[in-house]
């Protein structure tokens, strides 16, 4: 039986691989993770750079208030002459901030009345969000300091008008973030798992259907087992491709000088890169068994594509709730497939090491799960309603 | 040689076959005649293995298909209504996997498929990849799939449906070179003419059953009618469904 598993596996192989639409969808998928997450790492490392940067601030009136734009200057902050239009030049993103100094301001000021300057920047891009948040702070810093110099000037202690002081201590840090990017990774190797294989597994199930092939292909000699294995094993090495190439790009990506910029420890050293690839190894063969499973049941190719389409949610599942928090995670999670995988490889990201007999349980009862779904499409081969195509 | 005893076949309330009994010898070709909707695709289909009957049996050379199917298949040539080719694959690599599956390898192989390749005069198809063939050329390679493995029994579904005359004569002349090389060769047909030329022993199938079944003399006598066509129609008891 061996002899006739490796001829379906091979006409199976050479059919796929001739399949170059199919292919070369597979391929870009595998670049097309890694590159999403190189983008949100380069917006990190954008952003980083805002929020520690000079800031730049155009300054209208500023001879109003010529002590406010003298600790601004001891503050680092770059004094941009005022331009026409400026309510304009914020929302075009020209100018990310400008502070704009009302006349009665110098009355105002001097007669100890709050004096009022307006803050103008647009919140609905980041970096006019980061350079108002940082002008905010330094204009509270210099009102502060001016009221306590006003206090001290009438004999009162400062502190008895600060009754409370905050510290504000942000632990958010780039490392931080760019491991929120980062968490996407194991979203797009699981679905490279399913993604990489899905035309193979639709034209050697759904596709022998629709093309009237199934039929003389049953009528030969070998049990339907060996036709199911024979249809299996290609496409899980395509998943296996697919998982390795989306590997070897992020490796690429975040090795690349922008992002290491960040100062993150999160590049993929070659121990994550080969546990991952371990870790992902069982889904491999249990992501085209599912879809076997499935789109053994659809009468044509297109009918098959909308199924698996739909499968694709499963294994994106786990790793959205788990980033949103909707549910928690508890031991026994480790162990089931897809789900154990996803918590597997995130522990394995953030430098965990992985504890070796969960992974062993989990690759174990992967690949148990994915003999059944071959078992039971060879079942289904053999049935007369999918012989027949009435199914 | 192909035993076909008492086979019943229903797919939910309808039925397909009702009792259909007869026996095909080797070295002829034996005609299943009827409208469409008689049971003879179903009948096959059964004879191939690919459907259990309710009741009664299929043998061939002896072996029963659903007790023993590996021994009834690698006996069994099939020649479905549809071609069903991979349109990624060469005509020639077509033939291979058929002769794999059938457990051929090495050189038996090559030899089987060189052969199988020079039946129907297809050395120009031979590294021609399936998806730009003609209807002809594709039941051209279909037929060539079937033999592949060289078997002593043969089931044509409707073989030369679809196909221009020169392929209806090259189709012909093969089926009746394989009777006279002394295989047993069942074919299904609703083409009179393909009765005429063909068939050394004829069933006639309506409704799911047999209703008559002889040499082309012997069913123009039981019909009492002039022409086969004429015998036919008295026998089946309408003309729905001929042509």
């Amino acid at each position: 039986m061996m002899r006739e598993t490796l001829a379906v596996a091979w006409k199976e192989a050479i059919d796929a691989l001739r399949d170059r639409r199919s292919l070369t969808a597979a391929l870009v998928f595998s670049l097309f993770g890694p590159l999403v997450m190189g983008l949100a790492l380069a917006a990190v490392a954008r952003a980083g750079s805002a929020a520690e940067g000079p800031i730049t601030l155009v300054v209208d009136g500023g001879d109003r208030a010529p002590s406010l734009v003298a600790y601004l200057a001891r503050q680092r902050v770059r004094v941009d002459p005022p331009q026409a239009d400026l309510d304009e030049a914020v929302r075009r993103g020209r100018i990310e901030a400008a502070l704009v100094v009302p006349p009665d301001y110098p009355g105002d000021f001097l007669s100890l009345r709050s004096a009022t300057v307006r803050l103008l920047y647009d919140a609905s891009r980041a970096s006019g969000r980061a350079t108002a948040r940082r002008t905010r702070a330094i204009l509270e810093a210099y009102g502060r300091e001016t009221a306590m110099a006003r206090l001290v000037a009438r004999g009162v202690s400062p502190e008895a008008a600060r009754p409370v002081a905050v510290v504000e201590v942000d632990l958010s840090t780039r490392a931080s973030r760019a491991a929120t990017a980062l968490a996407m990774l194991p979203i797009f190797l699981m679905m490279a798992t399913f993604v990489c294989c899905m035309n193979a597994v639709i034209d050697a199930t759904a596709g022998e259907r629709e093309r009237g092939s199934l039929e003389p292909l049953l009528a030969h000699p070998v049990p339907p087992a060996v036709l199911a294995v024979g249809k299996w094993l290609p496409a899980a090495a395509l998943s296996i491709i697919g998982v390795a190439m989306t590997l070897a790009v992020s490796r690429l990506v975040l090795g690349a000088d922008r992002i290491q910029e960040i100062g993150v420890p999160i590049g993929l050293g070659s121990g994550e890169t080969w546990g991952l690839l371990l870790l992902l190894l069982p889904l491999a063969f249990l992501a085209p068994a599912a879809q076997m499973l499935i789109a053994i049941f659809a009468r044509s190719f297109k009918e098959a594509q909308t199924y698996l389409s739909l499968l694709l949610f499963v294994p994106m599942l786990p790793g959205f709730l788990f980033s949103f928090d909707a549910v928690g995670q508890d031991p026994w999670m480790r162990a089931v497939p897809i789900v154990g995988q996803q918590i597997l490889m995130a522990d394995l990201l953030r430098g965990e090491p992985a504890a070796g007999r969960g992974a062993a349980l989990l690759a174990a009862l992967t690949l148990l799960c994915a003999a059944a779904c071959v078992a039971a499409s060879a079942r289904c081969l053999r049935d007369e309603r999918i012989v027949l195509g009435r199914a | 040689m192909i035993e076909v005893q008492g086979l019943a076949k229903r797919f939910g309330a309808r039925v397909a076959v009702e009792e259909v009994t007869f026996r095909a010898a080797d070295g002829q070709v034996t005609g299943l005649l009827g409208p469409n909707g008689a049971g003879k695709t179903t009948s096959l289909r059964v004879l191939a293995g690919l459907l259990r009957p309710d009741r009664g049996r299929a043998l061939v050379d002896g072996a029963d298909v659903t007790r023993q199917p590996a021994a009834a298949r690698r006996a069994l040539g099939v020649l479905p209504e549809t071609a069903g080719l991979y349109g990624r694959l060469t005509a020639r690599e077509h033939l291979e996997y058929a002769g794999r599956l059938h457990g051929l390898a090495g050189r038996r192989l090559e030899a089987a498929v060189d052969r199988a390749l020079s039946i129907l005069d297809m050395a120009g198809l031979a590294l021609r990849r399936a998806a730009g063939f003609s209807q002809g050329e594709r039941r051209k390679v279909a037929l060539a799939r079937a033999l592949v493995h060289d078997p002593r029994n043969v089931l044509l579904d409707e073989p030369t449906n679809g196909l221009d005359v020169m392929s209806i004569r090259a189709v012909r002349r093969h089926v009746r070179r394989l009777a006279d090389a002394g295989k047993c060769v069942v074919l299904s047909t609703h083409v009179m003419q393909e009765v005429t030329a063909l068939c050394d022993r004829i069933v006639i199938l309506a409704r799911g059953r047999v209703v008559a079944e002889g040499t082309p003399a012997e069913i123009l006598s039981a019909g009492g009618a002039p022409g086969l066509e004429d015998a036919f129609v008295a026998l089946i008891g309408t003309e729905e469904g001929l042509n």
